[in-house]
């Protein structure tokens, strides 16, 4: 049974996933952690996930930098940013929406007591280009049996206006959630993911 | 939650500006005979034009794939208006110049037209690539679906010079959401056998598994008065575009704003069955 988001998102890697390239902003600088650890950016893999921040993964390790306006870094751990989390944020708890990192394979997504539920969104993504609010296109049949509902363990924290981090503490994944653009950024098993957020497309 | 209402239509899902071109300065050696110089002097502001003839602009710089970048700008002052779009692929030194145009056309002013010019970056050793950026046939009979957030908009490639538009059901209930008079607007629908939305396209490879594709709504310019020309550089590996729309709104409005959207493959035989409206061939 799917246990990680990696795997439910991308149907067991049958999906393509959305992607985007790795940004070189970041090679040659260096800030501290608030520990005080060091950290020097290479060539590591990094993804834009605003004008001014970042998700980095430095060798493993999830961080999350933010240009500051006189140009120096915040960094964080994501895991240890979020370890102490919980319960979800009030604007995420009991949040029900649907998400996508996979083109065509949308997820119904509920944010409930500590956890992501998954599931196959019932709504098809493609249909006849005929279809009209008059003619509703019937559903394609399914290729496969769609996968059955997951609920990941889910600690979240608030980052900023509407910006969140999410750690899945089983696994590791992080990902960071813009909600005022509805979109999705991370890194997850070595690749740039990137994916959006919707409310369900019900009137 | 809803969505920033202060973004554009088509531009919630674009992704973050790129800035790592900042401080970098290229040589574009382009076919039309004249090297333009193109300085990223801060994060927003470029140099770019001929020797001696070199303006700034504020500029919008995104990036798609590994070094390849799309960057759009525009004098606000000039009129006509003239938008450049520079398409830097830093893999093959090769650059890409597109050229939209609007209140140029003396019987519809608010329809845009676009011309294209190819070239190469100057290489540090002075040569240049003998390669260009090319026009293909590749997406010819294909059809993607594109979620710009709160618009979704399936573009089928016809011909090697047409497109035309659908729309998905998903992405009509997500279009009427909140702005059900939309309902009643003809360039949602396009739904009966006899009716398609045609327009010019150009598709040019820019290298594997990506792609600048430039529409035009020229159709619409002489129906309505006014029209985009709309221009994304896609990518297909990760189903995700950048770009912008150039041109002007009914209400008098310019815009030449820069847009993101995630795609979906999208069947779109029917669409692709049906007889041209307007262009014969």
């Amino acid at each position: 049974m799917v246990k990680n988001l990696f795997d439910y998102v991308s149907d067991g890697g049958r999906n393509l996933l959305f992607g985007l390239p790795s940004t070189e902003e970041l090679v040659g600088r260096s800030a501290f952690l608030p520990d005080g650890t060091e950290v020097r950016f290479g060539d590591e893999l990094a993804v834009k996930c605003d004008d001014d921040l970042f998700l980095i993964d430095m060798a493993g390790k999830i961080l999350l930098a933010e240009e500051l306006p006189d140009g120096s870094l915040k960094v964080l751990d994501t895991e240890k940013t979020t370890a102490g989390a919980s319960a979800l944020p009030e604007a995420l708890e009991g949040w029900e929406s649907e998400l996508s990192f996979a083109s065509g394979y949308i997820l119904t997504a509920v944010f409930e007591d500590g956890t992501l539920t998954l599931s196959p969104s019932p709504e098809p993504v493609v249909s006849s280009p005929f279809a009209s609010d008059d003619e509703p296109a019937p559903p394609e049949a399914p290729e496969a049996p769609a996968a059955p509902p997951v609920t990941l363990s889910l600690q979240a924290v608030e980052t900023g206006e509407k910006r969140f981090l999410l750690r899945f503490p089983e696994t590791g994944e992080t990902v960071f959630l813009d909600a005022r653009r509805f979109l999705l950024y991370g890194i997850l098993r070595g690749r740039i993911v990137a994916g959006f957020v919707e409310l369900p497309p019900k009137e | 939650m809803q969505p920033n209402q202060s973004t554009g239509m088509l531009s919630v899902f674009r992704p973050p500006l790129c800035f790592e071109l900042t401080g970098r300065q290229f040589t574009l050696v382009f076919d039309d005979g004249y090297d333009r110089t193109l300085v990223f002097k801060d994060r927003k502001k470029i140099s770019f034009g001929t020797a001696g003839e070199e303006k700034e602009y504020d500029c919008d710089c995104l990036k798609i794939a590994d070094r390849c970048y799309f960057v759009n700008f525009e004098d606000p002052t000039l009129r006509p208006r003239l938008g450049i779009t520079l398409v830097l692929d830093l893999v093959q030194d090769l650059v890409t110049m597109a050229l939209a145009h609007l209140y140029v056309n003396p019987k519809f002013p608010g329809m845009p037209s676009i011309d294209y010019v190819f070239g190469g970056i100057m290489r540090e050793d002075g040569t240049v690539p003998a390669a260009r950026h090319g026009y293909t046939t590749d997406l010819v009979g294909k059809s993607i679906s594109w979620n710009y957030g709160r618009f979704d908009i399936a573009h089928v490639y016809a011909t090697e010079h047409y497109y035309r538009v659908a729309f998905t059901a998903r992405g009509l209930a997500r279009a009427y959401r909140g702005r059900p008079e939309l309902r009643q607007s003809q360039n949602m629908r396009y739904t009966a056998p006899e009716d398609v939305y045609e327009d010019y396209f150009s598709p040019i490879k820019i290298r594997d598994r990506i792609y600048l594709v430039g529409l035009l709504e020229t159709v619409k310019a002489q129906k309505t008065g006014h029209g985009n020309s709309v221009l994304v550089l896609m990518n297909l590996d990760g189903m995700h575009d950048v770009g912008r729309s150039f041109g002007s709104n009914s209400e008098g409005g310019n815009g030449n704003n820069t847009l993101g959207a995630f795609g979906v493959w999208h069947d779109a035989s029917d669409v692709l069955a049906k007889k041209s409206s307007l262009f014969i061939r």
